[in-house]
């Protein structure tokens, strides 16, 4: 990224593409198969190593919540959440590596996240559902489909704008943060950024997912 | 800054890419071990409380087996110190008895053994007395007839003056 929020862009085809985005997604994508590989390649029924401890608590987290909010019966979407949170995670501190960004400053992936966690929610409502699932639109009556498709279109587009502001937030102010101080100094402001956005990063990832779940939720359990 | 186009779907794609493959190369198995495990605690769990529920049953039959032991020994105990008083009792009352009878028959023993030296005793006097009278009176005395009046004479003395020698 030359300048914040300026991105290049390649046409293939007549449809244009964020090279970077696409080329540091696919680097995410290769270090959360990593991570996951490490996890996973000799895996023990009692953990011995960091990857495998390190996931089976992600695991853990996924599914308290999964079975907190939806209920046992959603536990068989843990392959999509744990995805979900990994690959966010992981695409969260993709920025504060020297030469990387965050797949997740760019509108295009955070929303493409939010639309596919739409998409889901409504797939597994019509598989469990099947049509009777169009009918929460109208409730209570009629007249409230403006106000539930509003909703809907609300919920990947709150999930998206949240973390792309909070990661673009944090990059920007690195840069920040890095020209109002002395060059002498400049650890002393990113060191304690950095550590900061490692945080922010597992908190956005963690709530992205956790809102996910909530709004899966009555397509598993149904309306209430 | 904002400005959508053909990357979201591609990142949608992306997504649903690796997705499909974590699910298959990495999930699946760590998913498998940690219900397994789960399973295994929640029936080691299981195992242990009902472990513990036949040790707790088992401690209580032990007891009152115990019990019951300690009873009975102490039923055993007292019977048999109950017989040894009744034995000891008994012998002490057979040696009891059997010492007096010894007692009376030394007694009976003691007054013959005295009897017979009275006797033996007053013959002794008898032949002494003859012997001093012999001396005094300075002839031989007729021995029966003079043994019959000493002897007499002894009886009478021995009945009037100095009383029954006999035991």
């Amino acid at each position: 990224m030359d300048k914040i929020g300026v991105r290049e862009v390649i046409e293939i085809g007549g449809f244009m593409f964020n090279e970077h985005t696409i080329i540091m997604t696919w680097i995410t994508m290769i270090f959360t198969v990593i991570v996951a590989k490490l996890a996973t390649r000799n895996v023990k029924e009692i953990p011995d190593g960091f990857f495998q401890s390190a996931v089976e608590m992600i695991v853990d987290l996924v599914q308290d919540k999964i079975k907190s909010i939806i209920g046992p019966e959603g536990l068989y979407l843990t392959h999509y959440f744990l995805t979900l949170f990994l690959y966010l995670m992981i695409a969260n501190w993709q920025g504060l590596t020297p030469i990387g960004e965050s797949p997740t400053n760019d509108l295009n992936t955070t929303l493409g996240m939010g639309f596919m966690t739409s998409i889901a929610v409504h797939f597994v409502a019509f598989r469990n559902k099947g049509i009777s699932h169009l009918h929460h639109f109208i409730e209570p009556f009629a007249p409230f489909i403006i106000v539930n498709v509003i909703e809907e279109l609300a919920r990947p587009c709150t999930l998206a704008f949240r973390l792309f502001g909070n990661i673009l937030a944090g990059e920007v102010l690195i840069i920040i943060m890095l020209a109002l101080v002395p060059w002498y100094a400049n650890w002393i402001p990113s060191t304690i950024w950095v550590c900061f956005s490692i945080f922010v990063g597992i908190i956005q990832a963690f709530i992205f997912t956790t809102l996910s779940i909530t709004y899966m939720a009555p397509s598993v359990k149904g309306h209430e | 800054m904002i400005d959508l186009n053909s990357t979201l779907f591609i990142q949608i794609l992306n997504f649903i890419v690796l997705m499909l493959f974590l699910k298959h190369f990495a999930w699946g198995p760590i998913l498998k071990v940690m219900k397994d495990r789960a399973d295994k605690i929640e029936n080691n769990i299981k195992s242990a409380d009902r472990d513990r529920a036949d040790a707790a049953e088992m401690k209580k039959e032990y007891e009152t087996k115990l019990a019951d032991a300690r009873n009975r020994a102490q039923e055993i105990v007292d019977a048999a110190s109950q017989r040894a008083d009744q034995e000891s009792r008994s012998k002490k009352d057979a040696t009891l008895q059997e010492c007096e009878q010894m007692k009376e028959q030394a007694r009976a023993q003691i007054q013959v053994d005295f009897d017979e030296a009275a006797l033996k005793m007053k013959g002794q006097v008898v032949a002494l007395s003859l012997l001093a009278a012999q001396k005094l009176l300075g002839h031989k005395m007729d021995a029966d007839a003079d043994a019959q009046f000493v002897s007499q004479f002894i009886d009478s003395l021995d009945k009037e003056k100095l009383g029954d020698l006999s035991c």
